[in-house]
């Protein structure tokens, strides 16, 4: 492992993130095993890519399938049926007006690129409203739409023009609905006006920003706004889509319908996929040849993503995902009461996360943040951390993980916030 | 013996079917280069859904320098499919990872320690190669060129240059972004030779650090070697040298994107080598992965580490299936003989269209290695692009059973991106094809032409 890890230094530029400094050999649901034969539970699942598990059987008899037919024409040049299977079953899927179309992309931030593209081509307006605290992506234009600017934007810049942020609520520090919305107000009367912008761009639960859902009130709110100027409500379901918050989208639950909905991560089972949904006329606005990609819609991505389509089929995986949410809540919950330093526990369904504080008030812990983190894998458990402060910790679990494997975990996570906390006790 | 087997006209019923279901369900802003829904794919042969066997000469644009399914890419993706589909190098590690960027180190040109970035798709490598250019020269401008292509995204599309196709609509587009001509040898300005047009290219280089950007305000200039979407249209390598030297002194970052130029495609690994020139960064894609969604930046070691820990990587970027069809790849560009095949394609695909100059209206044959291009005109004093030849042809050729695409500012080229060990007489009947397609095109267009043609 650690020859390993002097390659990777010697050969990766140090700018790329290295969550765990272990090398996976293999995986398999929501289990992972490093190169030295150490069992992992794994509550990142790729970052939030792995809602039906590592490798699931449907999904790599699939690829494997489709592998043997052929791994890429390029949709735009030679078309094939998969890619056009899967954006039917995501138009009947798709929780705003309906008819809708769907073009597909390879990562989230190239979906976050065209919704963008979409929505200026069909408004004719340029500005767009994204959130503080979100996080939409690595390219220029995601990047300046991110809400979230020293470790995503650096020096990266000059940023895309146009881009505005308003505020999102987050009522553990003090944001509530109605200051939200009175925030974008304060936008549209001081710094741009609304018949100039073309879309808000919104995570209906903020996925790096820590798990933040927005208040049905917000999403409503937001929707108000948008017929009232002719803006268009971009629905960004990156993380929080297939399934994570126990609804196959996370905005259904608050019966709000977005014109246009982005998703990448857990759509392709680990196959690179993602794309837009969204009302067929507001997707058919750009010009012929306007959208496009050479690996986007990728023929193996697509077949994976029909299998994951499969397993939500019947409703049996969402209902798993609800008992999930259930299990987990139980479960922090009892650790709340043990330990003062879980300050918040919030979420929607099985996306759940909790802030670490200092106890007694809300000051955010990023270093206890971090022993935690750094236990619990010690003991057999991957944890990601998330939101502004570097304090909290997100559940992005496989939906599909055994009830053993998760007492397991929350077990091996007890004993890593007995072990930090102690530590940081000792030391101050 | 025939490689195009057809059994219904094209498109066929089924996939006339899947067009409809297409229009129904997928937007009409997705460009479709050729009617043709395909089933299965081997080599440089494709199957569309009604048993029709065509012949690829679009390899998916530009992706297959190896052709479709070879066994070993095959074997290397479903072994490592069996083992980890998406373990994320931004939460753990996997050997593959460093392994294929080892081995793009040791295989770009350049004799520096170097380091490599793993990305998606192409247009996100290029994102990545500035962000890295702006981060270690703490400078915001970037220099392109007329007819470049670099991707669909916000920052990719501004360094673009064909406006109506790629960017109308989607504004406004990134700031600091200055495009200065390319000495396209074959269009010079009136009274111009193509030499001369390449001097005066070179030295716009240099009065636009007065006119345009200071030198001190350059974070790097990015070139194709060859223009892809412009055209297959090779950089003279006395302007490729400018650059080098205009980055050499200014401190700029000389970035090469060999997107649709590298990994083979043109009989040299990177076609940069052909001009001796050494970037300090190569962007790859496309071909590397031979049909998985990979993409790569390689640098010079101290630039590449200038972005702070998190500042670089996303989800997918370099996922083990798409490090696992590299490697497979990279093994078998590198194999002896493999890369020579290059030579052939570009000999065949000379040998046909050359003879036809007085016959058809070709204005140009040009390309290096399997990335060839014949560009069509009205008028061979003129050169006025005669883009609805090139529109009547790609369906008329496609009818006769290949898969073809056009390129150019004016999209008024075909091109061919054949896989390089397709076997000559496969080349050679595909071709033909074309021919055949472009003739009735033009039997039918030609009164468009204001002169005959070689006259």
């Amino acid at each position: 492992m650690q020859e390993l890890l002097a390659r990777r230094a010697a050969a990766v530029p140090r700018g790329v993130n290295n969550g765990h400094p272990l090398f996976a050999s293999h995986a398999e649901g929501a289990l992972l095993w490093d190169v030295e034969g150490r069992r992992y539970h794994d509550w990142v699942g790729g970052i939030g890519v792995l809602n039906v598990g590592h490798n699931h059987p449907a999904v790599a008899e699939a690829v494997r399938a489709q592998l043997e037919q052929f791994s890429h024409t390029c949709f735009q040049v030679a078309m094939y049926e998969p890619y056009l299977r899967l954006a039917e079953r995501l138009n009947d899927r798709f929780p705003g007006a309906q008819p809708a179309k769907t073009i597909f992309f390879t990562t989230g931030a190239e979906a976050t690129e065209n919704a963008v593209k979409i929505a200026r081509a069909a408004t004719g307006r340029p500005a767009v409203i994204s959130f503080t605290h979100s996080f939409h992506g690595r390219t220029l234009m995601g990047m300046t739409l991110t809400g979230k600017k020293a470790y995503y934007a650096q020096n990266f810049g000059p940023f895309a023009p146009d881009i505005y942020h308003a505020p999102f609520p987050y009522e553990y520090r003090g944001v509530s609905v109605e200051a939200a919305l009175e925030g974008l107000q304060e936008l549209f009367r001081t710094v741009v006006d609304p018949s100039r912008v073309a879309a808000i761009i919104l995570e209906p639960v903020l996925g790096e920003g820590g798990f933040l859902p927005a208040p049905h009130a917000f999403l409503r709110g937001l929707r108000e706004v948008c017929d009232r100027h002719g803006i268009l409500f971009i629905a960004d379901e990156i993380q929080s889509g297939v399934g994570r918050t126990g609804d196959f989208w996370a905005i259904e639950a608050s019966g709000v319908q977005p014109d246009l909905l982005t998703f990448a991560k857990s759509i392709g089972g680990g196959l690179p996929i993602s794309g837009v949904t969204g009302r067929a006329e507001v997707m058919d606005a750009p010009l012929p040849g306007g959208l496009g990609g050479t690996y986007a819609g990728n023929p193996l991505a697509c077949a994976a993503g029909l299998a994951v389509l499969d397993l939500f089929e019947d409703g049996t995986l969402l209902a798993q995902a609800r008992a999930l949410g259930e299990g987990l809540h139980a479960g922090f919950r009892a650790l709340q009461a043990e330990f003062p330093q879980i300050g918040d526990l919030r979420g929607a369904g099985p996306m759940v996360a909790v802030e670490l504080v200092h106890p007694g008030g809300t000051e955010p812990d990023p270093e206890l943040t971090r022993a935690v983190i750094a236990a619990a894998r010690e003991g057999g458990l991957l944890l990601l951390g998330a939101g502004m402060y570097g304090n909290v910790i997100r559940v992005l679990v496989p939906l599909t993980v055994s009830e053993a494997d998760l007492t397991e975990a929350f077990g091996i996570l007890t004993q890593a916030l007995r072990t930090a906390t102690s530590a940081a006790t000792a030391t101050s | 013996m025939s490689y195009i087997q057809l059994k219904t006209p094209i498109p066929g019923p089924q996939t006339q079917a899947l067009q409809q279901r297409r229009r129904d369900s997928a937007p009409a802003g997705l460009g479709q280069a050729n009617g043709v829904a395909v089933a299965s794919a081997r080599g440089s042969l494709v199957t569309d859904v009604d048993g029709n066997t065509l012949i690829d000469l679009a390899g998916g644009i530009g992706m297959m320098a190896v052709g479709h399914n070879h066994p070993r890419v095959v074997a290397a993706v479903q072994e490592q499919a069996a083992r980890a589909i998406h373990p994320s190098s931004l939460v753990v590690n996997y050997e593959l990872y460093p392994a294929l960027a080892e081995r793009l180190n040791a295989l770009t040109p350049g004799d520096f320690p170097k380091k490599t970035l793993l990305a998606s798709g192409g247009a996100e490598a290029v994102e990545n190669a500035v962000k890295i250019a702006r981060a270690a020269t703490g400078r915001p401008g970037v220099i392109v060129f007329e007819g470049g292509y670099h991707g669909r995204s916000n920052l990719t599309m501004s360094m673009t240059s064909k406006y109506g196709l790629f960017k109308k609509g989607f504004g406004p587009f990134a700031g600091e972004v200055y495009r200065l001509p390319y000495p396209n040898p074959y269009r010079p300005p009136l009274g111009m030779s193509a030499e001369e047009w390449t001097d005066w290219c070179c030295w716009n280089l240099d009065n636009a650090l007065t006119a345009q950007v200071d030198g001190s305000a350059l974070a790097c200039v990015v070139v194709e070697p060859i223009q892809g979407e412009g055209g297959f249209i090779p950089a003279p390598a006395k302007f490729l040298h400018k650059i080098r030297e205009v980055c050499d002194r200014t401190g700029a970052v000389m970035i090469a994107d060999e997107i649709q130029s590298g990994s083979g495609r043109t009989g040299a690994l990177y076609a940069c080598e052909h001009s001796g020139v050494v970037p300090d960064f190569v962007v790859s894609a496309k071909s590397l992965g031979a049909g998985l969604p990979i993409s790569a930046v390689t640098g010079r070691a101290e630039l590449m580490d200038a972005p702070h820990l998190g500042g670089v990587g996303s989800t997918y970027g370099g996922s083990p299936l798409g490090c696992a069809a590299a490697l497979a790849v990279l093994d078998i560009l590198t194999e002896p003989g493999f890369l020579e095949r290059g030579k052939m394609i570009e000999r065949v695909v000379r040998e046909i269209w050359e003879p036809l100059r007085g016959e058809l209206p070709i204005g140009d044959v040009r390309g290096v290695g399997a990335m060839m291009a014949v560009e069509f005109v009205k008028d061979p004093h003129t050169k006025e692009p005669w883009m609805d030849l090139v529109a009547a042809a790609v369906p008329r050729a496609v009818s006769r059973g290949v898969l073809l695409m056009r390129a150019g500012l004016y999209s008024n080229c075909l091109r061919f991106l054949p896989a390089l060990d397709i076997p000559e007489e496969v080349l050679r009947e595909g071709l033909e094809a074309v021919v055949a397609g472009v003739r009735e095109a033009y039997a039918e267009l030609r009164e468009q032409a204001p002169t005959p043609v070689g006259a």
